[in-house]
Parts: structure tokens; C-alpha cells; sequence
């Protein structure tokens, strides 16, 4: 499967910069009254989305967003940033702070009550990084009695509540906290989304990724509930993104070594699971 | 379309949960309120009697405290600490800087009962010919406390709200519940109305307490 991948990965990562864009034409009503795309993204999660050393936001969520604008309003500048946090996220979105959230929010049943999904952008796994000298943990199961460190609001802290109770998790404002609080030894581990962790472990040698892999999963934009229009028009940009060479291009700009050839992977093939990255929202309350 | 209908069901799942943080909220609020009194008491001495270096340390401490972010005291203490070796828990993290940022103020709120005092009391005491220890134990501190019960309620009380920082650094508090209850099932007006009760609850209870203690020094002396 790899081997038939293998050119089309390598042709999409050197070859595929995205030229002069097309305008859109399905834009919605509202978004074009706006004329603004008020977007939350991530601000602590690199390479999805960070601040860069101007403080400024960056990112593959940040790139995707600022190309949306660009096709919409013929300008990256109508995309509208405002940080959010794992916990906060699905809040300022439903308070109306932003309209469109492009933030890492992994698609799962739960979090389809509060919001509707757009297409999935790229599929991830969750994994476990320790300190460096620490990486003889097999499974999770290893980790019972003993303390893994997350982010409030991941899905990983869900998954381990109802999975794994004997696990003490403690859980942090941000994963920034998470991961200082990783290295000065309050925790056996931290859990969090692979790409996350392989960024870590990339600019911190104290710390490593072990091979623990667990809850496969999409990570999607997601809207208010009923707000089709958008999210149909957000669907035909991911599609639109994905073989375009945004998402690559964003990949190549923000990630090296292993983090870019799991990135590449993840944004540009299905998942392993099968599992298919269109989402159907809930039937309207 | 955007979910903020309320719903009783989740508030009543979550209240086990919800009533574990506010338990400790109130261990918290009620460790950091004693030994803040403590820390106040000694550090109004030292400011009294200006021991040398002592009451310069004390001085310091006093200036720092209200002069810095309570958050970023608590960021210190818990994540600048352990680059020196020295790494307490969260919960005691918590304790020990909120205790300090509350002694600090309860400090000056003595201090300023005492230099409210009037100079006859203490030079009557003087001419008495007290010991200035027993002066300072036996009438100063007692009349002065008698003056600095509502600042130092005022004090306790906002101690008790400060401890919702604590939810930062992953002390499981009401707040930190409530906040991680958000999170994961998105009701946001169920647990913020919880959160604000709770609080709300303990403040209330503070306030009967400060009256009471209040009306019990206000009785006056017996012969």
C-alpha cells in the first residue's frame, strides 16, 4: 500500500505549491455579510496551530483558515484568529465568539451533540510521551496506579476516565502546562494527539514518544449546530485543500523528519481503520 | 440551534463530582485562611518591633506579595521551584502560596490596626511599666484585633475565591471540576450556576462566622 503511495506523497510534498487561487462561488450568505471568517484555532498546538516567534498565529490550522479567506474574500487577511484552548473551544464557538473552529476537535459522538462536523481533515492516533530515560511502558495497562498528564477537554482524558479509572489523570489549563509539569517529573507520562507529542518530544531530547498507540480518530472543523450552509462550504474546502497541496505545502512549511512524514500521511490517505473522514451531523433537537 | 437550553439531568450527574471539589475548596480555603492569620500575627510582630534583617525579610515579603500577580506566584511556586529541586505537590503548592499571599495582606491589615491605635493606650501601658512583649501580647494585639476583624474577614473571604487560581496547576477544586465538567459534556450555564453557588455558599457561611466572631469581641471587656 505504501510503495503505490510513495510517488504521490513524495510528488505532493516537493512538486504541489497551490498557484494563484480561484474565487469560490458557493460562498454563504452570511459568511459574505460578514465579510470576515471568524475562526478559533489553536494556539499552544504546534504544528496545528501556535504562535510564531512575532506572536503571531501559525500553523497548518492557521494556513488552512487564511486559504479559506483567501478563496471567500480574495484576501488571507479576513481570516479572523482568536485562540482557544482544548477546553474552551467547543464554548466559543457556541457562544458565538467564532464561527468556525479549526482546532484540532477530534470527531466523536459526544462532541457531535454540541457541534456539527465538517469533512475530516487529517486522522491521528493518540500516544503516551515520557522523560527520556522512562520508555519502558508497553501499554496502557502499565500505567495503572500511576499518573498520566493531559490537557482539560482532550479526548484522550475521556477515553482514560471511562477505560482506565485506575489511571490517576491530572489535568492542565494547557498542554504547555502539561508537558513542564511532564519534564519536571509531576507524572509518569502525558497523553495527548501523536502529532502533538512527536513535536515535543522533536524540540525537547529529555522527552520521548513511546509506542503506545491508542484511539485512532479524525479531527474535523466544526460549526455551530445547523449551520449547513457553512459547514458544506467548509466541507468543499477540505476536500478542495487536500488534493490542492495546501494542507502539504502547510506540512512542509511547519514540520520536519518524522513529524512530516506522519503529517503527510495523515492529511493525505484514509485512516487505517477504514473509517471514512465525511461526517453526517445529528438530526436537528 | 447552539445548545444553552438547561438541563437539570447533567447538573444532577455531576453534582458527586461537583461536591468532591467543593470539599476540598473548602480544605483549602479553610487551611490557607488559619495559617494566614498565623503568618499575619507574625509578621505584624516583626513589622512592630523591627527585629534587625527580620523585619526587613518581613518587609520584603510584604511588598512582594501585594505587589506581583497572585497567578503568576502560584506559576512560580509550582513550575519555577522544581528547577531547584524543590517540588511539592500541587495541593501543597497551592496551600503554601496562598497562605503567603494571604498572610502578606493579613499582615498589613494588622498593621494598620495598630498604628490606628490611639498613642495614650500604649504609652499608658508604658507608664505602667509592662514588659513592650507584654504590652504588645496583652493589649495591643487584643485591642487591635478587635478593630481588624472586617478586613481580615474581607481578607479570609477573598482567600476563599483566590483558591479557583489554584484549578491552574490541577488542584481538583470546584472550580477545576467544574471547568473539566465544561470540557467534556459542553454544559456550561449548569456548571458555571454550580460553580457560582458554590462559592457563593462558602462566602455566606464566612460572613455569618465574622459576624458572630464580631458581635463576640464587640461585647466589651469584663471586669
Amino acid at each position: 500500500m505504501y510503495r503505490t503511495q510513495l510517488p504521490i506523497l513524495i510528488v505532493m510534498a516537493i512538486g504541489l505549491v497551490p498557484g494563484e487561487p480561484a474565487r469560490a462561488t458557493n460562498i454563504p450568505a452570511e459568511l459574505a455579510k460578514a465579510g470576515e471568517l471568524k475562526v478559533g484555532i489553536r494556539c499552544e498546538a504546534p504544528p496545528s496551530g501556535f504562535l510564531d516567534e512575532h506572536g503571531r498565529p501559525a500553523g497548518i490550522d492557521v494556513d488552512f483558515a487564511r486559504h479559506i479567506a483567501e478563496l471567500t474574500f480574495g484576501s488571507p487577511d479576513k481570516a479572523v484568529f482568536t485562540c482557544v484552548t482544548a477546553a474552551s473551544r467547543v464554548q466559543m464557538l457556541l457562544s458565538k465568539k467564532v464561527d468556525l473552529l479549526i482546532a484540532t476537535l477530534g470527531v466523536t459522538d459526544e462532541r457531535k451533540r454540541a457541534v456539527d462536523f465538517a469533512t475530516s481533515m487529517d486522522w491521528g492516533s493518540s500516544g503516551v510521551l515520557v522523560r527520556d530515560k522512562e520508555d519502558h511502558y508497553a501499554n496502557l495497562d502499565a500505567f495503572k496506579g500511576k499518573t498520566l498528564l493531559t490537557d482539560k477537554g482532550s479526548w484522550q482524558s475521556a477515553y482514560l476516565q471511562a477505560k482506565y479509572p485506575d489511571i490517576h489523570l491530572v489535568k492542565y489549563d494547557s498542554i504547555n502546562d502539561a508537558i513542564e509539569a511532564l519534564r519536571q517529573g509531576r507524572g509518569d507520562g502525558l497523553t495527548q494527539d501523536l502529532p502533538t507529542l512527536v513535536t515535543a518530544a522533536d524540540k525537547d531530547p529529555r522527552l520521548k514518544v513511546t509506542n503506545i498507540v491508542f484511539q485512532a480518530g479524525w479531527s474535523a472543523p466544526a460549526v455551530r449546530r445547523g449551520d449547513n450552509d457553512l459547514r458544506l462550504y467548509i466541507n468543499t474546502m477540505v476536500t478542495r485543500a487536500k488534493t490542492d497541496g495546501t494542507f502539504v505545502s502547510s506540512i512542509n512549511k511547519y514540520t520536519s523528519g518524522h513529524s512530516r512524514e506522519l503529517a503527510i500521511r495523515a492529511y493525505t490517505t484514509m485512516a487505517p481503520d477504514g473509517s471514512t473522514d465525511q461526517n453526517a451531523p445529528l438530526p436537528p433537537r | 440551534m447552539n445548545g444553552v437550553d438547561f438541563e437539570w439531568a447533567s447538573l444532577r450527574d455531576a453534582l458527586p463530582s461537583l461536591l468532591g471539589g467543593l470539599k476540598l475548596t473548602i480544605v483549602n480555603s479553610v487551611s490557607c485562611i488559619v495559617v494566614s492569620v498565623l503568618l499575619g500575627y507574625l509578621l505584624a510582630t516583626l513589622l512592630y518591633f523591627r527585629p534587625p534583617i527580620l523585619w526587613r525579610i518581613a518587609a520584603f515579603w510584604v511588598k512582594f506579595i501585594r505587589n506581583t500577580p497572585l497567578l503568576i506566584q502560584i506559576y512560580f511556586f509550582y513550575f519555577g521551584l522544581p528547577e531547584i529541586g524543590i517540588r511539592p505537590s500541587a495541593s501543597v503548592s497551592g496551600i503554601i502560596v496562598l497562605s503567603l499571599w494571604a498572610g502578606a495582606y493579613q499582615a498589613e491589615n494588622l498593621r494598620g490596626a495598630i498604628e490606628g491605635l490611639p498613642r495614650r493606650l500604649i504609652e499608658a501601658g508604658r507608664s505602667l511599666g509592662l514588659h513592650p512583649l507584654l504590652l504588645f501580647s496583652a493589649i495591643i494585639v487584643p485591642v487591635a484585633t478587635r478593630t481588624v476583624v472586617p478586613a481580615m474577614m474581607n481578607t479570609a473571604v477573598s482567600t476563599t475565591k483566590n483558591t479557583a487560581l489554584l484549578s491552574a496547576i490541577g488542584v481538583p477544586d470546584l472550580t477545576y471540576v467544574a471547568m473539566d465538567n465544561i470540557a467534556s459534556t459542553y454544559r456550561t450555564l449548569e456548571n458555571f450556576l454550580a460553580l457560582l453557588v458554590g462559592y457563593l455558599g462558602i462566602v455566606l457561611v464566612m460572613a455569618a462566622v465574622a459576624r458572630l466572631v464580631e458581635w463576640r469581641l464587640g461585647r466589651g471587656y469584663r471586669a
